[in-house]
């Protein structure tokens, strides 16, 4: 079961334009720019937050539609920096448009005021874990520019893995700065759906954009002989396969410190 | 519009060098030995065949990337102008990958010759720095366009020639303090009385002189405007390769710029180039629907490069002209011909400037004086003032 309400979802046909992929490392430049710009208000605010969230026991609604609208442009800037998805993204992080997007929640939560006032503490041991993942997200980049380069494709293993990451950090940061109360799931699998390939028109600038902002995700149909890790649900195969999904993992357990913020 | 362009043009070329200095025509024998001519001249022609086959092959890259680069659009899943950025960038990035051999080469010339001595590793990490640079003013330059071309269509050029003029200012302005924290004062307290008193002369008292640790050829630099004006000498210029005098000479020479507002002209010259650059830009974009479509992005691109690679000779000649106005500056406040001269001479032998190029290096690679026009105006500087000299005894009792 998905229960973590931040999720990622992943609509991506695993092509790679040569190009593009060569060029990544610049072609990120104007986003990382934008987001840098972008980043400095939600720090800067976030302290005077995490006071008006002790008081009232949640972010702020317009805080929390701000922070989202943050979080989902970060989310598709780590997805073209990792490699996780193909086209050169948007600058506003509109949901409907990219084949990688993050599904966050749409209110903000009550939250317990011992957790949020302890919210850098408890927020440490995944932030640990998220730099951890990082590292292997970066050898899964590494691998996969390669692969791409010369095959045009993105292998699928390497896809997820970065998809892992940049789900399970955006969870991180999610936590840390008080758009939900649910701990990161460390799970490749919960909380990152696979599902499937955007249609082109739906993907590029001119056509008009689709009506739902976000796709409710298909029914997870894990395929036959089970890949190597992390283990992914594929869009539905021809010869169904069914197997027991996975059950939700146990709750977050406290730790301490803070998250670094994702780039 | 149309009639501000030559008044500006005119008003932009305006010096303070007397137009009736007639400088004596000066050889480049009498200048250094033949053999200094010699080293000078093979060090800068294939220097400037190395940069020619760069600036062509910049074109042509261009040119079939105005050709295949629309077909990128659907690699793309922004709207119109983050699209024209990715487009840009690509541009960017597939130039500076094409122009890494001739980067190369001319770094292995340099070393050759022993005027540069950066090297191979650090001369990429400067490589990816300045392409890194460069696709963020890309995308700057492509977010002013296409954003003023989807609001205001063909004539997106009024609105974002000042704007873009407006950020050069803003960068002019803060440069400086960016650099501040790598620069130091100058160590000799001579050198700093004689900054001093150069800058009351020249009337751009308070502007302070500061020590740039760079290596590589002496060189100087004034920067900033209003209070952040500076001047910044390079090390290798105040190392005592270089007398106290001939240091004074440069120190004078930046002043000279300063006084003379040299860099807010630089603006208005920039100004002056956007403005019928992007007139051409916006018309022959036409037939890919304007710049306020991502798929002209890369022939604006073709377009913008081939018009300034055009101007070159132009903007050298108005670079020239601010450079002899700075050294008639320098020759006014030291009144030491003598200094000046040898710094230049000593220039061929640091720097193997050739101190008199062939036509076609003169006019695009000279956004300086020559070596041999640098002293004859020092000749000139000294005869007039003889004569001033003569004719002011003559009239005394």
């Amino acid at each position: 079961m998905n229960d973590h309400p931040i999720r990622i979802h992943v609509r991506d046909d695993l092509h790679r334009s040569r190009l593009t992929v060569f060029f990544r490392p610049l072609l990120v430049v104007p986003h990382v720019f934008w987001l840098l710009l972008w980043a400095i208000p939600v720090f800067i605010l976030f302290p005077f937050m995490w006071l008006t969230a002790l008081v009232i026991g949640r972010l702020p609604a317009p805080i929390h539609h701000f922070y989202c609208a943050y979080f989902r442009y970060a989310a598709t800037v780590a997805a073209f920096a990792f490699l996780t998805a193909n086209p050169f993204p948007g600058f506003t992080g509109t949901p409907g448009r990219y084949p990688v997007e993050l599904e966050l929640p749409p209110d903000p939560a009550k939250q317990g005021r011992l957790g949020i006032f302890f919210r850098g503490l408890l927020a440490y041991p995944a932030a640990a874990l998220a730099g951890a993942v990082g590292g292997v997200a970066e050898l899964a980049v590494f691998g996969g520019w390669w692969a791409a380069l010369f095959t045009g494709h993105m292998p699928r293993g390497l896809r997820d893995v970065t998809a892992y990451y940049v789900r399970y950090s955006s969870q991180v940061n999610g936590y840390f700065l008080l758009l939900t109360g649910t701990y990161p799931n460390s799970s490749p699998v919960i909380g990152t759906l696979i599902e499937p390939p955007l249609e082109p028109a739906a993907a590029t600038p001119m056509a008009p954009p689709p009506a739902p902002p976000v796709v409710p995700p298909a029914p997870v149909v894990p395929s036959a002989p089970a890949p190597q890790f992390p283990v992914v649900p594929s869009a539905p195969a021809p010869e169904p396969a069914p197997a027991p999904e996975q059950a939700p993992e146990a709750g977050p357990e406290p730790g301490p410190e803070p998250s670094p913020p994702e780039s | 519009m149309i009639c501000g362009w030559p008044v500006a043009a005119y008003l932009l070329w305006q010096t303070s060098v007397p137009s009736n200095l007639n400088p004596p025509r000066v050889k480049a024998a009498s200048l250094v030995s033949a053999r200094a001519r010699s080293e000078a001249r093979s060090f800068t022609r294939v220097e400037a065949l190395l940069i020619l086959g760069s600036m062509l092959t910049l074109l042509a890259v261009l040119a079939v990337y105005a050709v295949i680069g629309p077909r990128f659009t659907r690699e793309s899943a922004a709207g119109p102008i983050g699209t024209g950025i990715m487009l840009a960038i690509l541009g960017v990035g597939i130039v500076y990958v094409i122009q890494i051999p001739w980067g190369i080469l001319t770094l292995w010339w340099e070393r050759h010759k022993h005027i540069a001595d950066t090297s191979y590793g650090a001369w990429v990490g400067l490589y990816i720095d300045q392409v890194w640079f460069k696709a963020l003013i890309m995308s700057l330059a492509i977010l002013i366009v296409v954003g003023f071309a989807r609001l205001v269509g063909e004539r997106w050029w009024l609105l974002a020639v000042p704007v873009w003029v407006g950020l050069l200012l803003l960068v002019t302005f803060v440069s400086p303090y960016l650099l501040s924290g790598q620069t130091h004062s100058l160590a000799s307290t001579r050198l700093s009385a004689a900054a001093q008193r150069l800058a009351r002369d020249e009337g751009v008292s308070g502007v302070p002189v500061r020590v740039l640790d760079v290596g590589g050829p002496p060189n100087a630099v004034s920067l900033g405007v209003g209070p952040s004006r500076r001047v910044l000498l390079w090390d290798t210029l105040v190392d005592g390769s270089f007398s106290d005098r001939q240091v004074e000479v440069v120190i004078a020479h930046e002043f000279g710029h300063h006084a003379h507002d040299h860099l807010w002209k630089l603006l208005g010259l920039e100004a002056l180039f956007l403005i019928p650059a992007g007139i051409v830009v916006a018309r022959l974009t036409r037939r890919r629907g304007g710049m306020r479509e991502p798929a002209a992005v890369p022939l604006g691109l073709l377009v913008f490069f081939a018009l300034q690679f055009l101007a070159v000779p132009a903007l050298n000649a108005a670079s020239r002209r601010m450079e002899a106005e700075a050294d008639w500056s320098a020759l006014q406040a030291t009144q030491d011909p003598a200094a000046d001269k040898a710094l230049f001479q000593r220039l061929v032998a640091t720097s193997l400037d050739d101190p008199s190029p062939p036509w076609w290096d003169y006019l695009l690679f000279a956004d300086h004086p020559t070596i041999a026009q640098r002293v004859a105006m020092a000749d000139a500087w000294q005869r007039r003032n003889r004569q001033a000299a003569q004719a002011t005894s003559a009239q005394s009792p």
